[in-house]
């Protein structure tokens, strides 16, 4: 009974989330629509078309009620989580470190969190890649990334 | 010019040593992107992008084809070895394909494997050959009404690729529709959904989408579990018996069949084809009970299916501009940053370069058997390289990619947006391909309504005019109710 009431609520929840999304999107479409000064069947169309078709599937979000996910374990999504942020902080100095050192940062990074190696093994491993990426994107394809 | 004369031609060019070059690199490529779970092709196909971005055009599709079918070699290679499929196509693959490993006869069932995607990949192709110039002759007379009737006929792919939840399908579409509307307006060129920024003027790439939907999303996923190490079962004797061989002829006949002309519909995607050839080839059988314990004709079905659907999924690319699949969609938009708008007056304006492309492909389908018959046991051996290493390298990649198509790190920014946005997605079971056609979709549909519109000033009464653009309108109707009512019989 508990079990159920658990799973109840963990199903709304997700379907409700899904649902304002929706909606706020489908509104946010029709306003832009509204705001195109151009006849209905201009440039303002679609976006009227798309407001009302996310509008109405939010809507059906909440008259049939999702599924609930299945979310991995704390250490697995601990594991996520880091690689998405090393990822954005990659992306976020790749422009002023420079390719090759940057880069050789994030895979060493990456390596140590998701491999089970010896520390030789993984510096190997980064060098190896940061290298073979700056020759084959930056030496050889001329990419420059500023 | 007759056909023959053409392809004739498109030999001639695909066997230059830089063409035959490019195929070559795209095939291993393909097979890599197959062979490794970690990567499919819609994602493969999208972030080696940036290697072609320094050739000229026929080569750079060329490769860019070879990863596509080259993905649908190499997947079944893991879903016998090890009842990991490499790709969607390959799931059901694993069925009897592992079960013949188990068996001591992983050997046969990879050479079967081969077998089959060559023969049904190649049959494909000359139907590729055959059918695409017809359909573009009659898709050079259509107009704006029409062109709106194939676009909805396209759309109602959505539906079969919603999987289990239809609301859930649609709802990624529709944020795919949505996001294609960031940007300037080609029509009138009204801003839209900038938010006085300029850089939502430029609207959001698609191949950024890709990257972050497809790329970033696998990693995501792909890290939750720390993935041990994998045991490969012992290949044995490669080729199978003659009368193993023999049974699967007609097997191969019918997955081309199936594959090829199911693969013309728009939304049927490879890995949906492979399930209906399977389950057909079981109710065809004198002995459906093999199936699922080792049935060499559920490995050849399957995988002669997939590729037989690559082929033929070519056919409403290159005529008519409509892609069947999102790695479909990649490789339109591939075309694009090249400034060929892939569609009827392709055959017209540089029947060159498409039939150079279409012949690559038979040599690609040789080159693919040789790389895949004698050389499995390598590529099985690729299944041993430790996420750790893979992770790395795919990011790499997925971030150089999303920047080289227009040098913007804005579309990096894109790219890990909707690389969280796709591992949500995958967590609450929202399919992400609806998206990714809709994103595609939406531009032409927009473009065509309103110039039908524009015909009949103003008046939607234009559509009731043309039977054609009525009949399209009808199939994709007939099409999603079909759908629809097969969904509720399972």
């Amino acid at each position: 009974m508990l079990l159920a009431t658990v799973y109840y609520r963990r199903v709304r929840r997700t379907s409700l989330l899904s649902a304002g999304i929706l909606l706020v999107l489908g509104v946010l479409a029709l306003v832009e629509a509204l705001r195109l000064r151009d006849d209905w069947l201009g440039a303002k169309l679609m976006p009227a078309v798309v407001g009302a078709v996310l509008i109405v599937l939010g809507a059906a979000h909440l008259v049939r009620p999702a599924a609930t996910p299945e979310w991995p374990d704390a250490a697995g999504f601990r594991r996520v989580a880091l690689i998405f942020v090393v990822l954005a902080l990659y992306v976020a100095v790749l422009p002023y470190v420079g390719f090759l050192p940057a880069t050789a940062a994030f895979v060493l990074v990456l390596v140590r969190a998701l491999g089970a190696f010896s520390w030789a093994a993984t510096i190997g491993v980064t060098v190896a890649i940061a290298l073979a990426s700056h020759l084959v994107f930056i030496y050889w394809l001329g990419m420059s990334l500023t | 010019m007759d056909t023959l004369g053409f392809l004739a031609h498109g030999f001639a060019q695909a066997l230059t040593p830089q063409n035959l070059m490019f195929a070559f690199i795209g095939s291993v490529l393909g097979t890599l992107v197959g062979v490794l779970p970690g990567i499919g092709p819609t994602s493969g196909i999208a972030i080696l992008l940036p290697l072609t971005g320094f050739l000229p055009p026929a080569p750079a599709i060329i490769m860019l084809a070879a990863i596509y079918y080259g993905a649908m070699y190499g997947g079944s290679t893991t879903a016998i070895l090890v009842n990991i499929p490499g790709e969607v196509a390959s799931v059901v693959t694993t069925l009897d394909g592992y079960q013949m490993a188990r068996q001591g006869r992983a050997g046969p069932a990879l050479a079967i494997a081969a077998i089959s995607s060559f023969v049904a990949g190649t049959l494909g192709l000359v139907g590729l050959t055959f059918f695409a110039p017809p359909l573009a002759d009659v898709a050079l007379r259509i107009g704006p009404p029409e062109y709106f009737g194939l676009v909805v006929l396209a759309f109602s792919v959505v539906v079969s690729l919603s999987g289990p939840s239809l609301v859930k399908g649609l709802s990624a579409a529709a944020l795919g529709a949505l996001v294609a509307l960031i940007g300037l307006d080609p029509m009138s060129g009204v801003r839209r959904f900038a938010f006085g920024t300029a850089t939502l003027l430029s609207g959001v790439d698609f191949i950024a989408v890709i990257i972050g939907l497809f790329a970033v999303t696998e990693v995501l996923v792909g890290v939750e579990e720390a993935v041990g190490a994998v045991s490969l079962a012992p290949l044995g004797r490669l080729m199978p018996r003659w009368d193993e061989l023999k049974a699967c002829v007609g097997t191969m006949l019918r997955a081309t069949g199936v594959g090829f002309f199911l693969g013309l519909l728009p939304g049927c995607t490879p890995g949906a084809i492979s399930f209906i050839s399977y389950d057909i080839e079981k109710r065809v059988s004198k002995t459906p009970e093999r199936f699922g314990h080792g049935a060499i004709e559920g490995v050849a079905a399957p995988e002669g299916a997939n590729n037989a659907t690559t082929s033929g999924g070519f056919v409403p690319l290159f005529a008519l501009g409509i892609p069947a699949t999102p790695a479909l969609a990649v490789l339109l938009s591939g075309l694009m940053i090249y400034g060929l708008q892939p569609g009827p007056l392709l055959f017209e304006k540089q029947p060159l370069f498409v039939w150079t492309v279409i012949a690559s492909m038979y040599i690609g389908n040789v080159m693919l058997l040789i790389l895949n018959l004698p050389l499995v046991g390598l590529w099985a051996r690729m299944v041993r390289i430790p996420y750790a290493v893979m992770a790395p390298l795919i990011l790499i990649f997925s971030v150089l990619g999303a920047y080289s198509v227009r040098n913007s790190f804005f579309d990096v920014a894109m790219a890990l947006v909707f690389g969280v946005l796709g591992y949500l997605m995958v967590k609450l079971a929202y399919p992400t391909p609806p998206l990714v056609l809709a994103l595609i979709l939406t531009p032409m549909l927009e473009s065509a309504l309103r110039q039908s519109l524009n015909m009949a000033h103003g008046s939607a009464s234009i559509f009731a005019t043309r039977p054609i653009a009525i009949l399209f309108i009808g199939l994709g109707i007939a099409l999603t109710v079909w759908t629809l009512l097969s969904r509720r019989r399972r």
